[in-house]
């Protein structure tokens, strides 16, 4: 038995000292398997803190609507009774401990492989995220890639006038919209549009693709520009901030002053050195960027309407309908950690000082 | 740099002297001044509004055609009407895919009027048990979105659906409960359903009942759907059909729409369906507006956006937006003023042993505190203050549409200070030197009233009814809670002392069977007792009782009019205010009729340039 583990630490030493990079990844892959799990236990455990579930829920409010005396006055509902609660909660395996449940969602979606359906409405759950994932994914991506570009642009044209009133004031407008409230800017682009009549209030087509895929694109176009300053705006300052200083970082180090001494063209020691490792950070930070969009846009996607997945979320929570909770809580965490991994591997390619490899 | 500092000064300077001259000399109004102009002002909203209930005018006869443009706060969770029935935003969604109730309501007119089926009441007084027969139109289809297939609905159909979805025990619908009625020797007995040919069916009741129509009427899906699934796949499998990823144009309709598409999270489109059996006068078909769009926006400042940049035809006025949309120059669009909403927020007393300190349940299990605390509420202070005039106050048990509203009937603890010190010192409490009223013990009257946290307008009713008992010395501890931990406090804790809350209105005199009678799960003040607790709930619990089995509508008045008397003498809870419903409505649109009683009736819109 012994022999056996020797030789399997063995093995796992000689394979990392071969693929230092693959052997890394591999390593961060299963933990991140590990940290899933645990995430999701403790999303059962919370939400089993949290009082009442979906079935109590529903009866309460029923009870209340109950009071109203019928609705629409043409008839009477009757109420659930207690055996009827407890078969309901028999049923969506609400009666049984938490853990038992979250073995059950384990086994329904790594063994039988189908994300389950939802409690409330009984709707595969594949289906409502489905929907609305592509036009999450669609607006972050066009997000982060502008604010990538024009933050990067910036960074990099007011870190070589440090010290002139254009940067002066370029930090001070960078500070401003980095301390400025991401909801009320968003309120008030939303007035803008509706004021002015520039651009629409909410931020999706008034009709789906299939109608007329052409206008859909430019009326999709017109529809997110608001929206997209409105993340932009919030996220340049902190972003632009950050670029800026590394590169000012950068450009104090000696090795910039002796590639200067050398005559290396200022374009040169700007872009293809010190440029190159500002890049560092930025690829660290934007990890948690790509989650921090996805959870951020919850606010744009209920106050401008957008059909994201962050409202499917948020009224899934409201209601306590945990399969669909895990599952998208499940897809973020994901994210953020695929992110990390991503985020290393880039970090191993641009800077080669990381390359885990001891030679 | 004292240089630098220099040139800051005719900054500062400057705005020093705008501040100052932007101070006007002109005195502050005074309280009655204040008041004047705000009365003003309300007129002058008023006068912005227009009054067109429905039930005064007959419909004009319109023409179809137009796309009518409507917001939803809601994704549809299913378009399975079993499951549907947890989901409010579906149910309502689905509710126009069906053929309608056998019987109507006009809340006008007070009565029953044939809907998809007339009805006959057959009374057996010598059984005790009564039939209602219903017969079906004979122009009832299922009918499918581009096709010219049709499936005709009869008694089978609502046959079915009464016995195995409503009344199936395995599928655990609220419904089936309602199926029971309670015999004079305190057992459940099921009204039974029977089929008499192809149109006609009869429901069998065990005894005689006031409101046999209500207790019986009923809504039914398309049995050619249900039953093969229940037959194949028990009552588990039929939840799981027809869920959100059904192709929407696949769903049958027998009633006014058709479902044509469905975008998740940007909108439904309905188309009219031309086989729905409903006409106008002069046997056009109903509803005018061929198709309607409904785009899904869950938040309410983004719907009233929409609707004020001309992208949507309706809109549900709240308090806030009022004076914007009535002050915006040659709008195309009409406000109208619905009258006073039905339902009415109210204030209730813990009255449980189990959740309160003694002292404090002597107090609220007083009738002359509760009374007394009537008289402190000063409703009007509340329809200024916080509804800016447009409500009047609460004083009636029931709604206007109950067939048993009697106007004369009302709360007479009205807002008076002297009258709630009188009541105060009947039972003991006066107030010290200091002005604090203290109870016979010397305990000084404070306590808590919780109220939920999301809703600003019922925080500034309990602020307002705290400020009118500091006034007497009563401290009153305004507690904003969140929505679910109230509900929690109500059914399953119990340790509250005094709650502001709404849960609608008084719509029948059965309406509220879990609140008014002592044993409901919801009798507030003191729920599920196996006993009643009090004499007056005794009473109350026998008056319920009665006036259920009363069809003589004049024994039945007599019957529900002292149950009303009681519960405003004795005041378990005691309403505040009834709000003003208002509409905006395009004026493209013609027979709009609105009220707070029947609503808007867009079966009948149709554009004005069609005429």
């Amino acid at each position: 038995m012994r022999d056996l583990y020797s030789k399997l630490m063995h093995l796992v030493f000689r394979f990392r000292g071969a693929h230092p990079l693959l052997s890394f990844v591999l390593n961060r892959l299963v933990s991140m398997i590990v940290i899933l799990f645990i995430l999701g236990f403790a999303v059962f455990a919370l939400m089993e803190l949290a009082p009442g579930d979906i079935v109590d829920r529903y009866v309460q409010n029923q009870m209340l609507a109950m009071a109203e005396g019928g609705g629409d006055g043409k008839g009477t509902n009757g109420l659930f009774s207690e055996e009827q609660i407890a078969a309901r909660k028999a049923e969506l395996g609400l009666d049984k401990p938490f853990y038992v449940q979250y073995m059950h969602w384990l086994k329904q979606v790594f063994v039988d492989q189908d994300l389950g359906r939802s409690m409330i409405s009984r709707a595969p759950i594949l289906f409502l995220i489905k929907t609305r994932l592509i036009n999450s994914i669609l607006l972050n991506m066009i997000s982060l890639l502008m604010l990538t570009v024009i933050s990067f642009a910036l960074g990099i044209y007011f870190s070589s006038k440090v010290g002139t009133r254009t940067d002066l004031a370029a930090t001070f407008i960078a500070l401003f919209l980095h301390s400025f409230p991401g909801l009320l800017l968003l309120i008030l682009l939303q007035l803008f549009a509706a004021v002015s009549g520039l651009f629409p209030v909410t931020a999706y087509p008034g009709f789906p693709f299939g109608e007329n895929p052409g206008r859909f694109v430019f009326s999709y176009m017109h529809h997110i520009t608001l929206p997209l300053i409105g993340a932009f705006l919030g996220g340049i300052g902190g972003t632009m901030r950050m670029i800026r200083a590394t590169m000012l970082d950068q450009l104090g180090q000696p090795y910039i002053t002796a590639l200067r001494a050398r005559g290396i063209s200022e374009g040169r020691v700007y872009f293809a050195h010190a440029f190159r490792n500002t890049l560092n950070p930025y690829i660290t930070s934007s990890a948690n960027l790509l989650a921090g969009l996805f959870s951020g846009s919850l606010i744009l996607e209920i106050i401008f309407s957008y059909p994201g997945i962050g409202r499917l979320m948020y009224e899934a929570v409201l209601q306590e309908d945990i399969y669909l909770v895990l599952t998208n809580l499940m897809f973020t965490s994901f994210l953020v950690l695929f992110g990390m991994v991503l985020a290393d591997i880039l970090l191993a390619v641009v800077d080669p000082r990381i390359r885990y490899s001891n030679k | 740099m004292n240089l630098k500092i220099l040139k800051f000064i005719p900054i500062v300077l400057t705005i020093l002297l705008i501040t100052l001259f932007s101070c006007s000399k002109s005195e502050e109004m005074t309280l009655e001044e204040a008041q004047i102009r705000k009365a003003e002002n309300q007129q002058g909203l008023l006068a912005g509004t227009i009054r067109k209930p429905g039930g005064v005018e007959e419909f004009a006869i319109g023409q179809s055609g137009g796309t009518w443009y409507t917001t939803v706060t809601k994704d549809p969770k299913t378009f399975n009407l079993i499951a549907a029935d947890s989901d409010q935003s579906a149910s309502d969604i689905l509710g126009g895919l069906l053929p309608g109730y056998l019987a109507d309501y006009d809340p006008y007119k007070k009565e029953w009027l044939p809907e998809t089926a007339s009805f006959e009441i057959v009374v057996h007084e010598e059984e005790d048990s009564l039939d209602v027969i219903f017969t079906l139109r004979d122009d009832l289809y299922w009918s499918f979105y581009n096709s010219d297939k049709k499936v005709k609905i009869g008694a089978d159909d609502v046959v079915f659906w009464y016995n195995e979805i409503d009344g199936n025990a395995d599928l655990q619908l609220p419904s089936y409960n309602g199926q029971f009625l309670t015999m004079p020797d305190g057992s459940d007995a099921r009204v039974t359903i029977e089929k008499l040919d192809d149109r006609t069916l009869s429901f069998h009741f065990p005894r005689i009942v006031a409101n046999p129509i209500l207790s019986c009427n009923m809504t039914y899906g398309p049995r050619f759907i249900y039953e093969p699934a229940l037959r194949e796949l028990g009552s588990e499998g039929i939840k799981d059909i027809l869920t959100i990823d059904t192709d929407v144009t696949t769903l049958p309709s027998g009633g006014a729409r058709f479902l044509t598409e469905y975008t998740p999270g940007v909108r439904l489109v309905y188309e009219r369906n031309p086989d729905y059996w409903e006409t106008d006068e002069e046997g056009q078909k109903i509803p005018y507006i061929e198709k309607s769009i409904a785009k899904i926006i869950p938040d309410l400042n983004t719907s009233f956006l929409l609707f004020k940049n001309g992208e949507t035809d309706s809109y549900g006025i709240r308090a806030e937006d009022l004076e914007e949309l009535v002050n915006t120059e040659d709008p195309d669009y009409t406000i109208y003023d619905g009258g006073a909403i039905m339902g009415a927020d109210f204030i209730s007393f813990n009255q449980n042993a189990s959740g309160l300190s003694e002292h404090i349940l002597g107090w609220f299990t007083n009738k002359e505190f509760r009374q007394a605390m009537s008289s402190l509420t000063n409703r009007e202070r509340m329809v200024k203050q916080i509804y800016r005039g447009l409500g009047e106050p609460a004083l009636h048990h029931y709604a206007a549409a109950n067939p048993f509203y009697d106007e004369s009937i009302s709360n007479v603890y009205t807002y008076n200070p002297e009258k709630a010190l009188e009541l105060l010192k009947s039972i003991g409490m006066n107030q010290d030197d200091q002005g604090i009223m203290r109870d016979s013990e010397g305990i000084a009257v404070e306590f808590d009233i919780v109220t939920n946290s999301d809703n600003n307008l019922r925080i500034d009713s309990a602020n307002i009814f705290s400020d009118e008992c500091s006034k007497v010395g009563i401290k009153v501890n305004v507690r904003p809670l969140d929505f679910q931990k109230l509900v929690e406090m109500l059914t399953s804790t119990y340790d509250w002392q005094a709650i502001l809350l709404s849960f609608g209105s008084n719509y029948w005199p059965t309406g509220g069977s879990n609140v008014w009678p002592s044993a409901g799960n919801l009798h507030l003040w003191n729920p599920l007792q196996d006993e009643p607790a009090t004499s007056w709930e005794a009473r109350v619990d026998t008056l319920y009782n009665e006036g259920s089995f009363t069809p003589d509508e004049e024994k039945a008045k007599v019957i529900w009019d002292e149950f009303q008397a009681l519960l405003l003498e004795e005041l378990p809870l005691f309403y505040l205010v009834h709000s003003e419903g208002f509409l905006a409505v395009r004026n493209k649109w013609d027979n709009v009729y609105y009220d707070t009683l029947g609503g808007l009736d867009s079966s009948r819109l149709f554009l004005k340039e069609a005429e």
